[in-house]
């Protein structure tokens, strides 16, 4: 994968650039500045921008506006001090996909930032593997383990949602209201009662769907299954 | 801290005033009898001398060479016809002994020349008298007169006059004493609400105090008292941005140790390594952590001035944002950390209170050990919203609760790698929203509950003014 990291520090742009490389297989470029980044994501085909937000000159917030202005849907995870973060950083309103704040640790950048490839490229072409899940979302089938799963709509589209946000806790309400459309409503039950046929069904698949009591749910990779 | 005024207006100006209505009184009594009683005395005194010239007109000398005193009954009726006062007279013959009238008068020891009727004070029946003594030939040797009229008549004008002389007097002098008093009280009230003003302040506030709603009089002290508040405000907002800066240029090269560090961690070849790097690496997170509070406690500090960005939020709509950065940190040290929320509509700074939330998160992970199980509550009624964070960890005893509200303080024996400003910044950022801060039981009375309660405010713009 090919990365572009934009990050004015130089220390922490070496360390994240090593991490990436290291862990991620990943082609890493590295500007210190927000200017060339618009010209840079059109001259090469990038799978993950690594956008800090305190930049010399135009800010992260800038680059990331003028990026999405010009139509690049490439992933975005935006790095922040913790003074920065506020509701536009958690709306993720100008189109970030995900933002870590600083300090952060290695390992856990490294997750969101393969999380995100990968998702990207689930978009591209319409697969989307984590683990040993596999979903074909052109065929509309899925596997795991090799074993093709038997998954009704609303489970389809809860284990979508849950890959997209591997590592991220997601909310009960949210996953209530995404699931809730033309078929009709879907109850906070419903989601329970999902949420345990699909545990069952990914029992071999080196995920598993974690309780956040009171709140939500939370797909982690297992260690053995990581770095996959 | 006692408070020993030195001396209060008012007692001031009774020692001022008090002393000097009695003497006003004084004098003007002085006066009142000078020049209103004792000429009207003098004129009582005259008629008395006129009778006693007149009675010893009747003293004379008879045919046998015997003195007599000759009145008629009617003339007596007439002297004694006072319904006030009692008269006596006597007529004392040339040895001056009383041989006619009260004789049990006695003649004046004092010498009193003919002609020169003398008028003095003496006591007669048990009675203070005013007397006069005249002289008058009979023959070759003078007889004498004395009349005495009790005083009542005297006693009622002196009492008459130097009362309606003084009463106004007084009255006016008590009046303004009075009016004073109150006057004092009413011209304070301004003063008195200004102190409460400033009193109601948050050390933090240190916006000027609005002159307009100042009596002219007070306009000076709140003048200096603004002057005073810039001052403090300048050279608070000097040591903010110092310390901000600081806290600032340590974070940068602390993040970038902080990812080297794990950088080597994940490249390290063997155990020992990994281990000597670990422990780098939980002294570089405390120490990144402690640039990062020290940076909150810069923001919360007087001369911050953020109350731009205070708005309405939901607490509970903020704890749900923690999620997703500690459920993760809870599950990587094997504790539980679960959520209870009620949509509790605070006006606030998000940043402060998303802050003070991951404080006590943080506190709980870091003291509440393995198996802990942790649960951020919000929720609300009529009078207060408020969020929480109990911890089934070891709690802390009730004596030690105010104990580590304080900065830098930490528990004896306590684990984990805090610097103990964590509960300090959450305190102050409570203070900056007028809530309140309270370290109660944890749930079934196991481990530790810590509460910070919102007052809820008629108006979400007058919760907080300067934080």
């Amino acid at each position: 994968m090919r990365v572009l990291l934009v990050e004015d520090d130089p220390a922490l742009a070496n360390t994240i650039s090593r991490a990436l490389q290291g862990q991620a297989d990943a082609q890493v470029d590295w500007t210190a500045r927000g200017e060339p980044v618009l010209n840079s994501l059109s001259a090469d085909p990038y799978d993950l921008l690594v956008l800090d937000i305190g930049l010399p000159g135009i800010d992260g917030f800038e680059v990331l506006r003028r990026l999405r202005a010009a139509g690049q849907r490439l992933p975005v995870l935006v790095l922040t001090g913790r003074e920065a973060i506020d509701d536009r950083v958690h709306g993720l309103e100008l189109g970030a996909d995900d933002y870590m704040v600083k300090p952060f640790a290695l390992p856990e950048m490294v997750a969101r930032a393969k999380a995100l490839v990968r998702r990207g490229r689930g978009m591209v072409d319409k697969q989307i593997r984590v683990a040993k899940v596999v979903m074909d979302m052109a065929a509309h089938r899925a596997w795991v383990a090799d074993k093709e799963m038997d998954l009704p709509s609303r489970e389809w589209q809860l284990l979508e949602y849950l890959l997209a946000h591997v590592g991220k806790v997601v909310s009960k309400d949210h996953l209530v209201s995404s699931l809730s459309g033309w078929e009709g409503d879907v109850s906070e039950n419903a989601v329970e009662v999902y949420i345990s046929r699909l545990r069952t069904k990914l029992a071999e698949s080196g995920l598993r769907i974690r309780t956040v009591r009171g709140f939500g749910y939370l797909l982690e990779e297992l260690a053995d299954a990581a770095g996959t | 801290m006692p408070q020993v005024p030195s001396a209060s207006l008012r007692q001031r100006l009774a020692l001022i005033l008090l002393p000097s209505l009695v003497v006003l009184l004084v004098v003007s009594g002085v006066l009142q009898y000078l020049l209103g009683v004792r000429p009207m005395l003098h004129e009582f005194d005259r008629a008395m001398m006129d009778v006693a010239v007149t009675l010893a007109d009747r003293v004379s000398i008879n045919d046998q060479a015997e003195i007599i005193f000759d009145l008629s009954d009617e003339a007596e009726t007439l002297l004694k016809a006072d319904n006030v006062d009692h008269v006596w007279y006597a007529a004392f013959d040339d040895e001056m002994r009383p041989f006619a009238g009260a004789r049990e008068l006695v003649w004046p020891s004092t010498k009193v020349v003919r002609g020169q009727p003398y008028v003095y004070d003496t006591t007669f029946a048990g009675e203070n008298v005013r007397a006069v003594a005249t002289k008058v030939t009979c023959g070759a040797a003078d007889c004498g007169i004395v009349l005495a009229e009790t005083t009542h008549k005297r006693s009622r004008l002196i009492r008459d006059v130097l009362l309606s002389a003084l009463l106004p007097v007084l009255l006016l002098g008590l009046g303004a004493v009075a009016l004073l008093w109150i006057g004092i009280g009413r011209g304070l009230s301004p003063l008195v609400a200004l102190s409460r003003e400033i009193g109601r302040r948050s050390p933090r506030e240190l916006s000027a105090i609005d002159p307009a709603s100042t009596p002219a009089e007070a306009l000076p002290l709140v003048l200096a008292v603004n002057r005073l508040m810039a001052q403090l405000d300048e050279s608070a907002s000097a040591q903010q941005r110092f310390l901000a800066t600081a806290a600032h240029q340590l974070r940068t090269p602390l993040a970038g140790l902080q990812s080297q560090i794990e950088l080597a961690l994940i490249e390290a070849k063997d155990d020992s390594d990994r281990q000597a790097l670990a422990d780098i690496h939980a002294s570089a997170i405390r120490s990144a952590r402690l640039a990062v509070q020290l940076l909150s406690l810069a923001r919360v500090e007087p001369g911050a001035s953020r109350a731009d960005a205070v708005v309405t939020c939901d607490l509970s709509k903020l704890a749900g944002e923690l999620a997703d950065e500690w459920v993760p940190r809870a599950l990587a040290r094997e504790a539980d950390l679960g959520f209870e929320l009620t949509p509790a509509s605070v006006a606030g700074d998000p940043l402060l209170l998303r802050e003070m939330m991951a404080n006590l998160l943080h506190n709980a992970l870091e003291y509440g050990g393995k198996g802990c199980h942790i649960t951020l509550r919000t929720g609300g009624n009529e009078t207060c919203v408020w969020f929480e964070v109990a911890d089934s960890g070891p709690g802390i005893p009730a004596d030690m609760r105010g104990k580590v509200l304080e900065r830098f303080v930490r528990l004896p024996n306590s684990q984990g790698g805090g610097s103990g400003l964590g509960l300090a910044i959450v305190k102050d950022i409570a203070e900056s929203h007028h809530a309140k801060l309270e370290l109660l039981d944890g749930d079934g009375g196991v481990g530790l509950t810590v509460r910070v309660s919102f007052p809820v405010q008629d108006s979400p713009s007058a919760s907080i003014k300067a934080a």
